[in-house]
């Protein structure tokens, strides 16, 4: 052990001792005396800098030189300056004809669509110490629910096997819920689907109820791969989940008998885990809205409490408030295109499309046995205007095309023998964190070509004033199906991007890595 | 502004969230920062830095109190920072700091693991907590905001030499009481 231990370790104190021996304002800056025009100086500088905090932050947030914000769509992707997608868009394009009939759900081909080594999941560089918060995010939709069943199978989501995803895919169950009362949402179906990490997931319908504040990822028909099954698979029901995929303590609250059930946290992989939590339910000034042994209508009053701070909070900023809380979307279309896309969109009548909302808008993209195209087609659900994409596919775009999920088998099979080395990475004192296959299908001329991408992630750790920091070292290499040659062949990204485009080809810059904050 | 307010605000991402903690912590953040990197210029970079880390960080973080933990994130970017610029060359409070924690312990490897880390803080917590309050808030001042002897006289109104001599037996205490944690030192 050594002082700079010590020193580091002085991180994890008592906030509270932190604040005891926090200096006052007045001594925050350096003692030296000052006359009465150099304090009115230091006082106009500051004012000066704090009205240049208020006017360039927000524009270096929305694409200045800064870390961009996180998205909405919090699937995990590296920097999205990377890499580029050309969808090219037009409005009011009338369906193509269908592809497939409507008994014809699609088969996954390979034994394995994704292929990946190394342990990528842990990018996560460690877990927060902080101590539990349990106040809802009122933002949410906040419901009382019972769990009925836990979907036995394990699925995944189509989007997330896209090449910007250099993590596993991360496995989920789904749990059937009935709704038993809507605390703060509108138009609560009487049943919906939660989305819960595989890693996370518990038998919750062992709980008499459940308040659980959550998003809606999905309308009702939206389609997963059945990893169990290895199909594409279409649920009736609408999904929500945990805000950040990640359910957090006080997200989602068991009661048994109308008493608080804390076995329901006794998870180790919920963030802000038990071992915070138990601190902190011991007494109600500790905790927010629940405590060991409180009942279900105490939690209840203490969310309506917190609800009535929200709506101050929103009056005081000029903000509505709703009581009613967010109305959950459906595909309940009026307009006649709007009709038309939903129809032309409806699981396996037409392919497969996948769909991912961003507020109020639905985005489907059609996917051929598991790999995703540029074919996109939106509909905002409050408008109902709808855009096509350019590029279309047709019945007869698929005579001849390459099987790209076969071939990723393939080399799946290859690369499980033998660990193939980076192209531009010298891989020496770099752990392999992640080894992957991506492929997709872009349509060039009337042609459909395959690619495949093989990335390779890396990391890099070194110290840093006792703190362990990271490099990320990113690598990639391509692999083009050309359908006139009916063969498979190297491509190098400068001709890949010259024949199909930026899509899913990463831009960056090979051999330097990029630093990962340390945690 | 009351604290929960700001983190509703980020929360909602609001860039007023940005603001308020600005105007309320924007000071204490100058002089964690200022006390580490001594350079006035340096420091407000890394207090800009530190609103973005909270903005990135809040949500899924919902921090209460909120002080200490802007306090720790403009900390750790202002070490970084130090460590950065001054890679080569030594200067400033902080190997001043080190080499007095080092009394504490002696030479050996780092801490191996995560683990050994957080024990060690639960151990200083204990440690913290047995502390009369004012020696406890000297030792944090020194050892937490890297404040120097000269300045912790000034606030509360001692003698250099007293502090000095208060955190030298502090620093004595602190490593028996490891060495009764069972700490390798």
């Amino acid at each position: 052990m050594t002082g700079k231990d010590l020193y580091i370790a002085m991180q994890g104190i008592d906030p509270q001792f932190i604040l005891d021996a926090a200096p006052d304002a007045t001594g925050a800056r350096p003692r030296a005396s000052k006359s009465i025009f150099l304090r009115r100086a230091v006082i106009a500088v500051c004012a000066c800098l704090l009205l240049g905090i208020l006017l360039i932050l927000p524009w270096r947030m929305r694409g200045g030189n800064v870390p961009a914000l996180p998205a909405e769509d919090t699937e995990n992707t590296p920097p999205s300056q990377t890499f580029s997608d050309e969808t090219e868009w037009t409005t009011q394009q009338p369906p193509s004809p269908p592809l497939y009939g409507a008994d014809s759900p699609e088969k996954l081909t390979g034994p394995s669509l994704v292929f990946i080594v190394g342990n990528s999941a842990s990018t996560d560089m460690g877990t927060s110490s902080a101590p539990p918060q349990f106040e809802f995010n009122c933002l949410c939709y906040l419901v009382r629910a019972k769990a009925v069943e836990v979907l036995p199978d394990t699925y995944q989501v189509l989007s997330a096997l896209r090449a910007t995803s250099d993590v596993k895919p991360t496995n989920y169950r789904l749990v059937r819920m009935k709704t038993l009362e809507s605390i703060r949402a509108k138009d609560m179906p009487e049943e919906f689907f939660y989305l819960m990490r595989e890693s996370l997931v518990s038998d919750l319908t062992v709980y008499d109820s459940l308040i659980i504040s959550m998003s809606q990822i999905w309308t009702e028909n939206f389609i997963l791969r059945n990893v169990d099954e290895q199909v594409m698979e279409a649920l009736p029901l609408t999904v929500f989940g945990d805000p950040e995929d990640q359910p957090e303590l006080g997200n989602m609250i068991a009661f048994t008998e109308g008493i608080f059930d804390e076995s329901l946290w006794q998870n180790p992989g919920w963030r802000f885990g038990y071992q915070f939590a138990d601190r902190y339910i011991e007494e109600p000034s500790k905790y927010y809205v629940a405590y060991r042994g409180c009942t279900e209508s105490y939690t209840v009053g203490r969310i309506e409490e917190d609800l009535q701070a929200w709506r101050e909070l929103e009056e005081s900023r000029g903000e509505t408030w709703s009581s009613d809380g967010p109305r959950v979307r459906d595909l309940d279309v009026k307009t006649q295109a709007a009709k038309e896309v939903l129809a032309y969109v409806r699981p396996f009548e037409n392919g497969v499309f996948a769909q991912w909302m961003y507020g109020s808008t639905v985005y489907f993209r059609r996917y051929i046995n598991g790999c995703e195209t540029e074919e996109m087609i939106t509909v905002n659900l409050n408008t109902e205007e709808v855009t096509y994409s350019e590029v279309r596919y047709e019945k007869e775009d698929l005579k001849g095309i390459g099987d790209v999920a076969a071939q990723i088998a393939d080399m799946a099979e290859a690369y499980t023998a033998e660990t193939p080395m980076p192209p531009h990475t010298d891989p020496e004192g770099k752990d392999l964190r992640c080894l992957n296959l991506f492929g997709w299908y872009a349509k060039v001329n009337g042609k459909i070509y395959g690619v495949i991408k093989t990335t390779w992630t890396y990391l890099e750790e070194y110290d840093r004033s006792g703190y362990p920091w990271y490099n990320i070292h990113y690598d990639d290499r391509y692999l083009l199906y050309d359908p006139e040659e009916n063969a498979w062949s190297d491509v190098s990204r400068d001709d890949l991007k010259a024949l199909l485009g930026l899509r899913n080809v990463y831009n960056g810059e090979y051999g330097v890595g990029e630093q990962l904050p340390m945690e | 502004m009351e604290d929960r307010q700001i983190v509703m605000l980020f929360w909602a991402r609001s860039e007023e969230a940005i603001a308020e903690t600005q105007k309320k912590y924007g000071r204490y953040c100058q002089y964690i920062a200022y006390r580490i990197l001594k350079n006035d210029a340096d420091a407000e970079e890394v207090v800009s830095d530190t609103y973005l880390r909270l903005w990135n960080s809040i949500p899924p973080h919902r921090p209460d109190p909120l002080k200490p933990y802007v306090g720790t994130v403009c900390r750790r970017l202002a070490l970084n920072e130090y460590e950065r610029q001054n890679a080569q060359k030594r200067g400033g409070e902080l190997p001043a700091v080190l080499e007095e924690l080092s009394d504490c312990v002696a030479d050996g490897d780092s801490a191996s693991d995560m683990g050994e880390s957080v024990a060690l803080a639960d151990a200083l917590n204990r440690f913290l907590k047995a502390l009369p309050s004012e020696t406890r808030n000297i030792f944090v001042r020194r050892y937490w905001y890297t404040a120097s002897v000269a300045e912790i006289s000034e606030s509360f109104h001692m003698k250099e030499s007293t502090v000095a001599m208060l955190l030298l037996r502090t620093r004595r205490k602190l490593k028996k009481h490891l060495e009764k944690e069972g700490f390798t030192l």
